[in-house]
């Protein structure tokens, strides 16, 4: 995996780059805008880690170029500016994620490999979770390397689930994603899912019920991490 | 502590004394007046007695006699009151008829004379008449006297006093009322103004309405003025300090990142338990920071009311659990959210009301378990009834020590000096809260735990 990151602060930039590489990704590091948009058409990049306040090219109008270009690599951005404003904004211009300084580097390789675990799933990688894999391209959910007998919905339900670990998701997510063949979905038959889900798994893979919300799923890949004061925002 | 002085009872007393003193004064002059043109009328009666008792003169066999009876005295009076005394007498000093005591005028003249005399204890106003008469073929002089007692012109000035007196105090009490009336009506748009100011939210800094009365504008502009400079002033406080929360961001961000790499390098080095606690420090300073800007943007936030907008209160729960949740679960507690009934609108600002939200689940994820870890569930709950609709965030941890519930809204305050918070959590919800009306209730739960309600008025 190849990321390029996009940040004039020096300790910054070389900080995000050293995480990310420990997190498997080839690492390029440019310090301002019109730099990124030279070393970006070359391709090949998986993410790119912006932040917004760059000398010459700023993050927002690089971000439109791209998006203009029809570039649809994901983009995580990071920035001082704070208000929700700004995060909306960058959000609407095209952007994946958005993480507010001061953050912690954890944070920032938990939300790169999110960003590419989604773009990936078109690209026809598996998921995981766990002793848990899936393979979208078979349509495939496999226990230990084993594959597991769910039915296709059961499957559906799954694949979404894994795509948004660590995530809350709604039950409207997941009627929303099911929803593209003819009989409407309810409630009660997510649950139904679930449920199977659950009883054919036979064991704890993480997935929490959020009693009035929707589900959890707790990814397995990520080792435990201590209590701490951070919000995401 | 002296009496604060009233704009009515200055009035009053300005209306009142000069009014008081144009009554006595008026009430003088028209008793002057009044007594003057009764002694004049009286005096023309009692000429016209004196002048009937000396037509009843007649001579008999020359001598001068009288033609009246001794009872019809009376009937000389004015106005048959009072006592009626008389005198006739011849010019050189024969006495003819009447009470012979009666006094002298004080001056002889051909004309009438009026004088004031006392005769057996009577004041009396009395009148000398002196005519010429031919007694025989004699010709004398006769003098009448006629006086009357004073009472009857004493008690019509009195009557006519006391109908003026009376008179007067019905129009001074008229006066007064409408004086009362008027001052009433004239400070009407003080008394708005005021009350207008009363009934504002702490936080209201617009500008009055300044189509009030020509003489209380300039205390309204002064007013506006004022308000105006206020919130300029907290304005540039809140400015000043986003922009200090905005430059500390960056170098905050740095030392963070840097601890991390340098705490992965160093895992076996003596300076582990150091980068440790710098990470530790770094994170707490950069919850703050972010707190500090939270805290600065609804404070200035609640300045402007202009971005309200119709707010669906569960799509905000719903997007505050899921902004929260990764980092409730990552620390092994739970989210819940209970809705038992459909949830009316209401007119806020829903990026800090899901700033409020966030703010109570986080509060809760960080001090639910007192001095331990919290490892149980946060339960959101949005409840309506026709007036109110009540968000309640609850945990089931140890509570708070009740003596402390007070200060938990308090800038900076922390009840539990070892969790990682800002202190600024609960500040930053109340503050949220009293923008948008509600009421911000904090309680321990019987079934054990801390609860935090928010009472927003209904709109619907």
């Amino acid at each position: 995996m190849k990321a390029l990151v996009v940040e004039d602060n020096v300790n910054l930039a070389k900080s995000i780059a050293t995480t990310l590489r420990e997190a498997a990704f080839n690492i390029d590091v440019a310090d301002d805008g019109k730099k990124a948009l030279h070393i970006l058409e070359q391709g090949g990049y998986d993410l790119l880690v912006l932040d917004l306040g760059l000398p010459e090219l700023d993050g927002i109008s690089l971000l439109r170029k791209l998006r203009h270009q029809q570039n649809t690599i994901p983009v995580l951005i990071i920035s001082a500016r704070d208000s929700l404003d700004q995060r909306i904004h960058g959000l609407e211009v095209g952007a994946d994620d958005y993480l507010c300084k001061p953050f912690s580097l954890e944070e920032v390789a938990a939300r790169a490999r999110a960003l590419v675990r989604r773009a990936k799933h078109f690209g026809g990688e598996t998921l995981q979770c766990g002793r848990l894999e899936f393979f979208p391209d078979a349509m495939e959910l496999r226990l230990d390397g084993k594959p597991m007998l769910l039915h296709r919905r059961e499957l559906e339900v799954m694949e979404y689930l894994l795509i948004n670990q660590n995530r809350l998701v709604n039950k409207d997510q997941i009627i929303d994603r099911l929803s593209t063949s003819d009989e409407p979905v309810s409630y009660a038959a997510v649950e139904t899912y679930i449920s199977r889900i659950r009883k054919k798994i036979g064991y704890d893979f993480g997935l929490k019920t959020v009693r009035g919300l929707g589900y959890y799923l707790e990814s397995k890949d990520q080792e435990p991490t201590p209590p701490s004061g951070q919000t995401y925002e | 502590m002296s009496k604060r002085q009233s704009i009515r009872s200055r009035l009053l007393l300005w209306i009142g004394l000069p009014f008081c003193a144009l009554a006595i004064l008026a009430l003088i002059s028209s008793h002057l007046l009044l007594s003057h043109q009764i002694n004049e009328t009286f005096d023309d009666l009692l000429l016209n007695a004196a002048q009937r008792l000396e037509r009843r003169i007649y001579t008999a066999d020359g001598v001068l006699r009288i033609n009246m009876h001794y009872f019809s005295v009376s009937t000389l009076g004015s106005r048959g009151e009072g006592k009626i005394f008389y005198r006739i007498k011849e010019a050189n000093g024969n006495m003819i008829a009447g009470f012979s005591g009666l006094s002298d005028p004080p001056t002889a003249s051909h004309e009438p004379v009026f004088y004031d005399v006392n005769y057996a204890g009577n004041e009396l106003r009395a009148v000398a008449l002196t005519f010429p008469f031919n007694r025989g073929s004699e010709p004398v002089n006769i003098e009448v006297i006629v006086a009357e007692s004073k009472e009857a012109r004493y008690t019509l000035t009195n009557d006519f006093m006391v109908t003026l007196t009376g008179l007067m105090v019905v129009t001074g009490l008229l006066a007064i009322s409408i004086a009362l009336l008027a001052i009433h009506l004239g400070l009407a748009p003080l008394n708005a103004v005021s009350q207008a100011l009363r009934q504002r939210s702490p936080n209201d800094l617009q500008a009055l309405d300044d189509d009030a009365p020509k003489e209380i504008l300039p205390l309204i502009q002064s007013i506006n003025h004022l308000m105006q400079r206020m919130k300029r002033s907290i304005e540039s406080t809140q400015q000043l300090n986003a922009d200090v929360s905005h430059q500390l961001r960056t170098p905050i961000s740095e030392i963070r990142a840097l601890t991390e790499i340098a705490l992965k390098d160093t895992p076996q080095s003596p300076v582990h338990s150091s980068l440790q606690e710098i990470q530790r420090i770094a994170e707490h300073a950069s919850h703050t920071v972010k707190q500090l800007l939270k805290y600065a943007k609804t404070r200035n936030e609640l300045v402007d009311s202009s971005h309200l907008e119709k707010v669906d209160l569960v799509a905000i729960c719903q997007e505050a659990c899921a902004q929260t949740a990764p980092n409730i679960y990552k620390q092994g507690q739970e989210l819940a959210f209970d809705l038992k009934q459909p949830i009316p609108h209401i007119i806020g600002d829903p990026i800090t009301l899901r700033w409020l939200v966030t703010n109570l689940i986080d509060n809760a994820s960080l001090h639910a378990g007192g001095s331990h870890a919290y490892q149980g569930t946060i339960t959101v709950v949005l409840t309506a009834d026709a007036d109110q609709i009540v968000l309640t965030v609850s945990d089931e941890g140890s509570g708070v020590d009740e003596a402390q519930i007070a200060k938990l809204t308090e800038r900076f305050f922390r009840h539990n000096k070892h969790s990682p918070g800002s202190g600024l959590g609960l500040a930053i919800v109340e503050q949220i809260a009293t923008a948008h009306s509600a009421i911000l209730t904090l309680s321990n739960r019987h079934q054990g735990g801390f609860e935090v309600s928010v009472t927003f008025p209904s709109t619907a």
